[in-house]
């Protein structure tokens, strides 16, 4: 390469350069017309993972699972797992929408869950997997199911609206009708042994069945009040609770029942044989809780936390504490309430 | 052409001065006359969707002038006689307040707060205290069941402890005046208060209120800024000239404007006066310069009778440009933001672009046509003289542009830029901390605002609306009712959202009582005939108004109101995509989902119009002072040149703003927008004299030291006498104004750093033609002939 021909390349850089340069101006102002008339920056949130436990959320039902776990269902059809001893709360996934009434399982190994619109689900393994039971019998006028209760062998039987009493044999596989439907809802049922049912409902009605629901005698009621829940501690003795602070007691296996005065008021959503305390213990509204002696003689009553007046439609004794469930759910030693929270 | 301005006038001078003065007084009886306060209703920007749902329901859903009161007991609980004698004693006083909405007074002694209860009627809904005060100690037991039987009482209305409950009351949005209902409310809640309760007040009437409350300490501060700027300028300049003149400047352009403004019909928000006092600044810089510039002219002409009016000619010509370029590019880039769709942000753009237009004619004219009249201008006022100690930092800065040093100062600015320009997109938009950015984290307000957030579901609201125009009965349908429930349970899943409320929480209710108050009742029906009966029941025992919470009269569009427990830009963010997330996937069959209503919507609007226009602001602004620097220096590279200093000090602004956690918000914006014209004063000045010495025939590197000691002189003592005294404003009450105080002292130390240190070293290297290589005429030439050397 010659010297004037490298001059002349220099120049012709030199002059590349100078339009380069000259364009930059024109360039910037451009570019700065451009991102001045169409670059909108657009709002971008932050992503929430919604908490397992939610405000919104009301748990009807809870039940003893696998492994000292503990099984709650209840609103827009969500089963939660709890470890009590951890606290650590996680979610099983249900192929239904319906809110969830009731939860029990057999022995930790199977479960099944019942609620609103006739919504049924069983679980082979007691959860995670859950799967919806198929050709359920229904009502055309309302379908919810409030509790339901299990016993050896498979069977279980779900109380509801319209007088449903649904049993199943085979681990809620298939269910079919124990009484033709009626205008009133039957709210718990106590599977007492292999052949005898008690059943409680609304107006205070009673029913006792001998041969595993085929014939029923339905013997006279205290009270005309709703009874909410029913539970027995061994083939003859058990309580019924009701709304207004109703309390009943029988000794004879269902056949005659007997008011016990507690001087409360409150509406009472469930009852249950604490075998581990040799007491009876009951749940209600505005924190209420009951107990009772083995004899159903001499109840006791207070509320669980003077300012935490939530409601709870079960109770659940479980290694020495007591679960309750409802707008709620937490453990009572019997002096503290602990909530869960997530 | 300025030759002939300049001879014009100082040939003219008594006409130019008298005219000034007459139009100064007869705008000074406008000024006098200007509105101060706060309108609620510029804020918004009226054509955004959120805004329009804003104004289409807010009588109905609840305004965004919402005044949360809370009567806490420290021990015990609430349901004492003595202080629901106090709650009902304020709830009652409300109704007697200016601007007030009578419909939406809500509190355990308002007709509102009812109790739904079955009885042997069907259902019966009464007041849970109203219109007495529970009488007997069962009573009161009574009281404290009812409340905590009701979950839309129990926790929105009285704290979960017991121990604090609410009144909300609501200001009718185009009536309300903020230091009117901030007086009123302080005054009813005085004379409740005897201690043994505390009482807490928040919402926009109170903090503006607060706002109005600090004005008098504000012009405290100003007052102490401008005394401060005049001693300095005293003992710097040490002349009376160098006090008086740019103080005259400063007032006559405060007036013009404020005059102007009354008669245009804008008031003037308290806020503003921060951007007030940056532009007042300018005025004082200009001034400054010109009286330096008379100075130094004052140096080498011979001291005859005329050489005042000489070198004011002179002093008035030669900055006649840079001054000009100066004002009129502030003006331009603050322009930019009347492209805001927000009433507040364009009246306060044509405000600012007015007084800094009439810096023109305060500083760049005034101030030399009043110089012509010295009399003895040799004289020093005072004898200190600290001359000598600028002129080093200037030759400091001098060595920096001509010796090698020049590159590492070149390459150490690119860094810088490039580092805070990245740091900088870390600003926020919105308010980037939970309480109010007006006021320090531990002032009353905000003290009172966390406590009641952490006792509530929170403060602020925004309400969204589902329904359609004209559709009876629509939110009556099973599909509206349970979309309105899935979407509060999506919503509240974001912990800021405390909690919800809509009509679909009421039915629930009205649905367990029915049946003997069995909570697996708790729960809307799951078909149309009962969710119709239930409302149908409800409209039986409710009275006008009772509804208007959740739904207009004809169940056509109904409301969820969320509250939330801190209005932080992110917080309105993530819940506004969450809303429309939901909204996309739970499409309606029948009637539509409208945004966004309450406090908290049109927060949401308002920070989205100014994220979509923040690009735009910066871009054209820059665009506008490119094209200006363009056209007056007739060169392309001189628009370049002058972004220089514009972006360097912008990015670092910015990047203190995201550092510090202050956010980008309707107060913040035009104060930001004010700051990209600021930017590039101090360079002009320093830069149009580099141009002027070389024009004259001097070497680049005298061209260089004499611009640093004349017009460098000018910036380093504006900047720091400025920078000293917007730093007072650090003392201010009001958060807001003690950090636009510091912005503006870190904007023009900036500023005025990169037009002594980093410009001349820029010009230096490149040698841009539009200085260097065009030997035009001087401005000075026909003027000057004997002093081309000087």
């Amino acid at each position: 390469m010659t010297m004037a021909s490298m001059a002349k390349a220099g120049t012709a850089m030199e002059r590349l350069i100078r339009i380069g340069l000259s364009a930059l101006p024109w360039l910037i102002i451009g570019s700065l017309l451009w991102a001045g008339l169409f670059v909108k920056p657009q709002p971008v949130g932050a992503s929430v993972q919604p908490p397992v436990l939610e405000r919104r959320d009301n748990f009807y039902g809870i039940a003893a699972g696998r492994e000292g776990q503990l099984l709650v269902a209840g609103t827009g059809g969500k089963i939660l797992r709890i470890d009590p001893a951890s606290g650590r709360v996680s979610r099983d996934r249900t192929p239904v929408g319906e809110t969830l009434q009731d939860i029990a399982g057999w022995n930790g190994e199977r479960a099944v869950a019942v609620g609103n619109d006739g919504a049924i689900l069983i679980s082979a393994d007691g959860g995670p997997a859950w799967e919806r039971v198929a050709d359920v019998p229904r009502s055309e006028v309302a379908n919810k199911l409030t509790r339901v209760k299990t016993a050896a062998g498979g069977v279980a039987v779900a109380s509801g609206e319209m007088g449903a009493l649904l049993v199943s044999r085979d681990f809620g596989a298939t269910w079919a009708r124990l009484r033709e439907e009626e205008d009133l809802a039957w709210n718990d049922v106590a599977l007492v042994d292999a052949s005898r049912m008690v059943v409680v409902g609304e107006f205070g009605r009673i029913l006792v069945s001998e041969d595993g629901g085929t014939a029923w005698t339905e013997p006279a009621s205290p009270v005309p009040s709703s009874l909410m829940a029913v539970a027995f501690r061994d083939a003859k003795n058990g309580v019924a609770v009701g709304l207004e602070g109703v309390v009943l007691a029988t000794h004879d296996g269902g056949r005659t029942w007997r008011q016990a005065e507690l001087g409360i008021h409150e509406h009472l959503f469930d009852v249950a044989w604490d075998a581990a305390g040799g007491r009876w213990i009951g749940a209600g509204a505005l924190g209420r809780w009951i107990t009772a002696d083995a004899a159903a003689e001499r109840w006791q009553s207070g509320r669980l936390d003077e300012r935490d007046l939530s409601w709870h439609t079960r109770v659940l004794p479980l290694n020495g504490q007591v679960w309750f469930a409802g707008a709620n759910v937490g453990r009572w030693d019997g002096q503290a309430w602990t909530p869960l929270a997530d | 052409m300025i030759e002939r301005i300049a001879e014009f006038s100082i040939r003219r001078r008594a006409w130019v001065a008298g005219a000034i003065a007459a139009l100064t007084l007869v705008l000074s009886w406008f000024a006098l006359h200007v509105e101060v306060r706060t309108v609620f209703e510029d804020m918004l920007p009226s054509r955004h969707e959120y805004i329009r749902t804003h104004e289409k329901f807010k009588d109905t859903f609840g305004g965004s002038n919402m005044v949360t009161i809370m009567v806490e007991v420290e021990q015990g609980e609430i349901f004492e006689r003595h202080v629901l004698d106090k709650v009902r004693t304020i709830t009652l006083g409300l109704r007697e307040l200016s601007a007030v909405n009578q419909y939406q007074i809500i509190s355990l002694a308002s007709k509102k707060l009812k109790e739904v209860r079955a009885s042997t009627e069907g259902i019966e809904s009464r007041p849970l205290m109203w219109p007495d005060l529970p009488a007997s100690a069962e009573d009161m037991a009574e009281l404290r069941d009812a409340v905590l039987r009701n979950p839309l009482v129990y926790g929105p209305y009285v704290s979960k402890d017991l121990q604090a409950t609410l009144i909300t009351v609501d200001f009718i949005d185009h009536a309300v005046d903020y230091a009117t209902a901030f007086a009123e409310i302080r005054a009813l809640i005085a004379g409740v208060d005897d201690g043994s309760v505390r009482i807490r007040a928040v919402g926009d009437p109170i903090l503006y209120g607060w706002v109005n409350h600090y004005v008098p300490e504000t012009v405290n501060l100003v007052a102490a800024a401008m005394g401060l700027t005049l001693v300095m300028l005293f003992v710097l300049l040490r002349t009376w000239r160098g006090v008086l003149l740019p103080l005259l400047a400063g007032v006559v352009s405060a007036i013009w404007a404020l005059g102007i403004c009354r008669l245009l019909g804008i008031h003037f928000e308290p806020l503003v006066i921060v951007v007030a006092m940056l532009i007042t600044s300018r005025a004082v810089s200009h001034s400054v310069q010109i009286v330096n510039r008379f100075d130094d002219e004052l140096a080498v002409i011979a001291a005859d009778p005329g050489c005042a009016r000489q070198a004011a000619k002179v002093a008035l010509a030669d900055l006649f440009r840079p001054g000009m370029l100066g004002v009129i590019a502030d003006a331009a880039c603050m322009a930019v933001v009347a492209l805001s769709p927000i009433p507040m942000l364009q009246k306060l753009t044509l405000l600012a672009v007015v007084w800094v237009s009439t810096l023109t004619i305060s500083a760049v004219i005034l101030t030399p046509v009043l110089l012509s009249w010295i009399r003895r201008p040799h004289g020093f006022a005072q004898p200190v003289d600290f001359a000598p100690l600028l002129h080093k930092v200037l030759d400091f800065g001098v060595w920096m542009a001509t010796s090698r040093f020049r590159y590492a100062v070149i390459g150490c600015s690119l860094v810088v830029t490039l580092a805070s320009g990245l740091y900088a997109f870390n600003l926020k938009i919105g308010d980037a901390n939970p309480g109010s950015p007006i006021l320090w984290p531990d002032a009353t307000y905000n003290v009172d605002s966390a406590a009641i957030n952490g006792r509530f579901q929170g403060v602020d609201r925004m309400f969204i609306v589902i329904g359609e125009d004209g559709r009876e009965g629509l939110v009556k349908s099973n599909e509206v009712l349970h979309a309105m429930n899935g979407f509060q349970r999506f919503i509240e899943a974001q912990p800021e959202v405390g909690g919800s409320l809509s009509l679909a929480d009421v039915l629930p209710v009205v649905n367990s009582t029915l049946r003997e108050g069995n909570p697996r009742y708790l729960e809307l029906g799951d078909n149309q005939m009962v969710n119709g009966s239930l409302i149908a029941m409800l409209d039986s025992v409710s009275e006008p108004g009772d509804m208007d919470r959740f739904t207009d009269n004809h169940y056509a569009n109904g409301a969820v109101t969320m509250m939330f427990r801190d209005r932080q830009g992110e917080t309105i963010r993530t819940a506004v995509a969450r809303v429309k997330e939901f909204i996309e996937k739970n499409p309606l069959n029948e009637g539509h989902w409208q945004l966004a209503g309450g406090l908290i919507g049109v927060t949401a609007a308002v920070n989205e119009v100014i994220l979509s226009s923040q690009i735009e602001h910066i871009a054209l602004a820059l665009l506008v002072l490119v094209v200006i620097c363009t056209v007056v220096y007739r060169s392309t590279m001189a628009g370049l040149l002058f972004m220089v200093p514009v972006i360097i000090s912008n990015t670092l602004t910015f990047s203190f703003m995201a550092w510090k956690g202050i956010g980008m918000n309707i107060n913040t914006v035009p104060v930001a927008a004010l700051g990209i014209g600021l930017g590039v004063d101090y360079a002009f000045y320093v830069a149009d004299r580099i141009k002027e010495e070389i024009a004259a025939g001097s070497t680049p590197e005298k061209a260089v030291f004499e611009s640093m000691h004349s017009a460098g002189m000018g910036v380093l003592v504006t900047a720091s006498v400025l920078i000293l005294s917007t730093a007072l404003w650090w003392a201010s009450s009001l958060r807001f104004q003690a950090e636009m105080g510091l912005l503006m002292a870190i904007w023009l130390g900036v500023s005025a750093m990169s037009a002594l240190f980093v410009m001349p070293s820029v010009i230096y290297v490149f040698r841009p033609a539009f200085i260097f290589g065009r030997r035009e005429r001087p401005v000075l030439s026909g003027l000057r002939p004997a002093s081309a050397g000087a």
